[in-house]
């Protein structure tokens, strides 16, 4: 029976070094009930086993993405470019597993022309994750900052300003509209997949979070560990910065607004290093005192050397005439 | 989007202007009343009053009421407060998709600016609305006194979600733990009683906040409210009574002299009339203070 009328779609699938990642993500994309009519796997890694990985699957496109690591908004355009006429691209992790109704539910909500992108849940295993941050969830506050909140399950759609790169999808001519993709965001990533939903946002689309539309999301090996550490921290500073700039522009209220949340968050770190040197050592040995000072001393210091950083890259956008607002 | 609303009969004082202010965006309007006339402690309350000026300002028969007996002077008087609220809104809650939930001396400024913040808390999946007050203090001729940051900065307040969803319980007076949607006069918080970071979903004008006339009364008003409210055990009322009264001779000097104290709920600021008042007799000759 043929499948009844729908967008057109194309998954993407953007990686780097997790090949045994790459095969079970496609064994569920391979499982959907609807088929989308191509899987673009973008490669960044340096070997050859992700390669034989899709190898192995038929209507399966390989690509390469030459930048290497910390480019997945790079490979996400690759994707984009490869997947040709169809009206919406749906990207998923490497490490995200994607339900068999997935790509069903999603493209069902671009019968409405108002609505530019659609996102689901992506699952953690972290007990009570689907009560956490209902009502907030891919927020976009007065004060620049952004909720996420992507495991919750609110029971029905919700509008949101942004959605989680490891389960979302886009109109691809909305994002033609809005100028296309664009990589401004290295090191951790952090921020990449935020760029084109606040610009659909911003030119009056709808953005929904469908919480049916599930996938797994499980953590690859390098991503493992504490991942808000000081590189963590530098990379969310930075790249929040360059965020702001490219789409509300720096002239905009929230911008300035950020400036002064991202001072607190300094002064916080400093003041947490000023509370651990005034504290006395609980037994002789305990060098919690000496750790407290550098662990704050270093993380504002990240928060601010991350705000210079972003600033520099505001600079250099500026001149290139490619920052947000004014434009 | 259907919306109804509840209120509880007892305070007459600003009820044309504050029932009035949301008339037109709701569906009905339960209120909720002590068929014997009595407060949660057991003192008597102007509910006939209450009731025949809430009849009034009902031109499309909106009202639903809903007698009870919420008097028990062996309970706690928050404990009644809730249950009368929670029999009220289980009642309102029927047949719509919101529940305003405002008090007798709560006008609303902006209604449009409500209806758009219920709308958006709609689209983002919350299920409660936290929508900024403005308390009022006292009267000094054509000026107001306004609670306020330290530094006389808006300050808003929240006595609980101003619209809930049917079913939801709850938990102390008008407070719920549902998901909400939150408005606020800046982007950092403006409330003290809450964390300078707590979230901010949106910002409105001041001018577009509830307007909370709950201390712009007559002292006889005042003297009644001491006995009646439900927080009246926890207040110093000759004390209270004495600062409200010097307030509306020396509202200046008042609002200079506030940003020394300590406590946050003593901070004020002068302003105009904050709404167009429809000016009932007891209001617009302010009863002398002694």
């Amino acid at each position: 029976m043929p499948e009844p009328s729908r967008p057109s779609a194309a998954v993407v699938v953007a990686t780097y070094n997790r090949p045994d990642h790459v095969r079970r993500c496609l064994d569920h994309l391979a499982a959907q009930t609807v088929t989308p009519d191509a899987v673009i796997v973008v490669d960044s890694s340096p070997g050859t086993q992700t390669r034989d990985v899709v190898a192995e699957r038929a209507g399966v496109t390989y690509l390469r993405n030459e930048r290497g690591a910390g480019h997945t908004a790079t490979s996400r355009m690759i994707g984009v470019a490869a997947a040709g006429d169809v009206d919406v691209v749906a990207f998923v992790d490497d490490d995200a597993y994607a339900e068999p109704d997935w790509l069903e539910l999603l493209l069902r909500r671009y019968d409405d022309p108002t609505v530019g992108a659609v996102g689901g849940r992506a699952t953690n295993g972290q007990p009570g994750e689907e009560r956490e941050g209902l009502g907030a969830i891919g927020r976009f506050l007065p004060n620049g900052t952004l909720t996420g909140h992507f495991a919750a399950d609110p029971g029905r759609d919700v509008e949101v300003d942004h959605l989680l790169g490891a389960n979302m999808s886009v109109r691809r001519a909305a994002v033609e509209e809005v100028g296309g993709l664009a990589d401004h965001y290295p090191g951790t990533c952090l921020r990449e997949e935020t760029e084109i939903a606040l610009r659909l946002r911003l030119a009056g689309y709808r953005i929904l979070y469908v919480p049916e539309a599930v996938v797994e999301h499980v953590a690859g090996p390098y991503a493992k560990g504490r991942r808000f550490d000081l590189r963590y921290t530098f990379y969310g500073e930075r790249n929040h910065l360059v965020l702001l700039g490219r789409t509300v522009g720096v002239g905009d209220v929230r911008f300035r607004r950020y400036l002064g949340v991202g001072a607190r968050t300094a002064l916080g770190h400093v003041r947490y290093a000023a509370v651990a040197a005034a504290r006395r050592p609980r037994v002789f040995g305990d060098d919690s005192k000496t750790r407290g000072i550098a662990n704050g001393l270093s993380r504002a210091g990240v928060c601010a050397a991350g705000g210079l950083a972003g600033a520099a890259a505001l600079v250099r956008l500026g001149v290139a005439g490619e920052l947000g607002g004014a434009r | 989007m259907k919306i109804g609303a509840y209120v509880l009969a007892g305070d007459p004082a600003w009820v044309e202007d504050s029932v009035g202010s949301y008339y037109d965006l709701v569906d009905h309007i339960v209120v909720a009343y002590d068929q014997d006339g009595l407060s949660w402690s057991g003192d008597p309350l102007p509910v006939d009053e209450a009731l025949a000026r809430l009849r009034a300002v009902d031109r499309d028969g909106k009202l639903i009421e809903l007698p009870g007996r919420f008097s028990d002077p062996t309970r706690p008087a928050l404990a009644l407060d809730t249950a009368q609220r929670q029999a009220a809104l289980d009642r309102a809650g029927v047949g719509v998709d919101w529940v305003l939930q405002l008090d007798t001396d709560e006008i609303v400024a902006s209604p449009e600016r409500l209806l758009a913040c219920l709308r958006r808390a709609e689209a983002v999946g919350a299920d409660s609305l936290d929508y900024p007050l403005r308390f009022f203090y006292q009267r000094s001729g054509d000026r107001f006194l306004e609670l306020s940051r330290r530094f006389w900065g808006p300050r808003a307040g929240y006595p609980g979600p101003v619209a809930v969803r049917p079913g939801a319980h709850l938990a102390l007076c008008r407070q719920t733990r549902a998901s909400v949607y939150r408005v606020d006069f800046r982007a950092r918080n403006t409330d003290p009683w809450n964390h300078g970071d707590v979230r901010v979903d949106e910002v409105i004008p001041l001018e577009e906040g509830i307007v909370h006339m709950s201390w712009v009364r007559t002292r006889e008003q005042m003297l009644s409210k001491s006995s009646v409210s439900g927080h009246a055990s926890e207040r110093d009322w000759p004390a209270v009574l004495q600062e409200w009264d010097r307030a509306a001779r020396h509202p200046r000097l008042m609002s200079a002299m506030s940003v020394f104290s300590r406590k946050r709920d003593r901070h004020i600021r002068l302003t105009a009339a904050p709404v167009p008042l429809r000016g009932r007799d007891w209001y617009e000759p302010h009863a002398e203070p002694r």
